[in-house]
């Protein structure tokens, strides 16, 4: 069985829900948390999502600095983790349609997936074992 | 690939955070959560708090990685030279694989 664990942005919660929703595994748990990636060197991603932020209200210098710290990973910011449990062969499937959901065009931030395995599920309520549990 | 799992103090999550990220490990998700480990939390009197705010700190990293950043952990979490109860632990998992959402690719 795998647990699939994946940190996503705080927007694109219903789009994930929806997804696995769509591939006929609904259960999953989420909680927020706060986190940074990989910090990004790329000028020209950076320049690009910048822009497109600025179109939309204009800023002075210190929110600008500021925002530069969240888009290249300096801070940590808000996100999402959803986790699922899934059986060996639908592990695939609920990871492709994560990031189908989850992809924008801006590049950078979209998110990570996590696969470890885990050794058992029991249900509390019939006390079902493995993969009968999920 | 391995994710580390360290249950730290919340005041020390910022210096972690920051060794880490000097030693080329940035990336990290961090969820405050409550619990209680061996001591079953703190007495005062009749009156037991075992519901203790910590911090967890998620890490995706490189196997040859793993001695480095426990390390880093080890030496930053601790309070106090000798170190004391309520520290917090480290959990170390195996990765079967990790995806990068925005480029769809396989690999930290």
């Amino acid at each position: 069985m795998k647990e699939i664990t994946a940190v996503i942005r705080i927007e694109k919660i219903g789009a994930t829900k929806k997804a696995l929703l769509d591939i006929g595994i609904p259960g999953f748990t989420a909680f927020k948390a706060n986190g940074r990636g990989k910090l990004v060197t790329d000028k020209t991603l950076l320049n690009k999502r910048k822009l497109s932020i600025v179109k939309t209200s204009p800023l002075d210098t210190r929110s600008e600095l500021v925002m530069t710290e969240f888009i290249d990973g300096t801070r940590t910011f808000p996100c999402r983790v959803v986790i699922v449990l899934v059986a060996d062969e639908d592990a695939d499937k609920v990871v492709q349609a994560i990031i189908k959901a989850n992809r924008t065009n801006y590049g950078i931030g979209d998110g990570k997936i996590f696969v470890s395995s885990f050794d058992e599920a029991i249900r509390v309520r019939t006390k079902e074992t493995g993969v009968a549990a999920l | 690939m391995l994710m580390v799992k360290a249950f730290v103090r919340p005041e020390k999550k910022d210096l972690i955070l920051e060794k880490l990220s000097e030693a080329g490990f940035h990336s990290a998700t961090i969820i405050d959560v409550v619990g209680r480990g061996k001591q079953q939390g703190i007495k005062f009197g009749e009156r037991i708090y075992d519901e203790i705010p910590k911090c967890m700190l998620m890490l995706g990293i490189e196997d040859k990685d793993k001695n480095a950043v426990i390390n880093i952990i080890l030496e930053q979490a601790k309070s106090g030279d000798q170190g004391a109860f309520g520290d917090g632990k480290i959990f170390v998992n195996h990765l079967d694989n990790v995806y990068t959402v925005s480029s769809g690719k396989t690999g930290l």
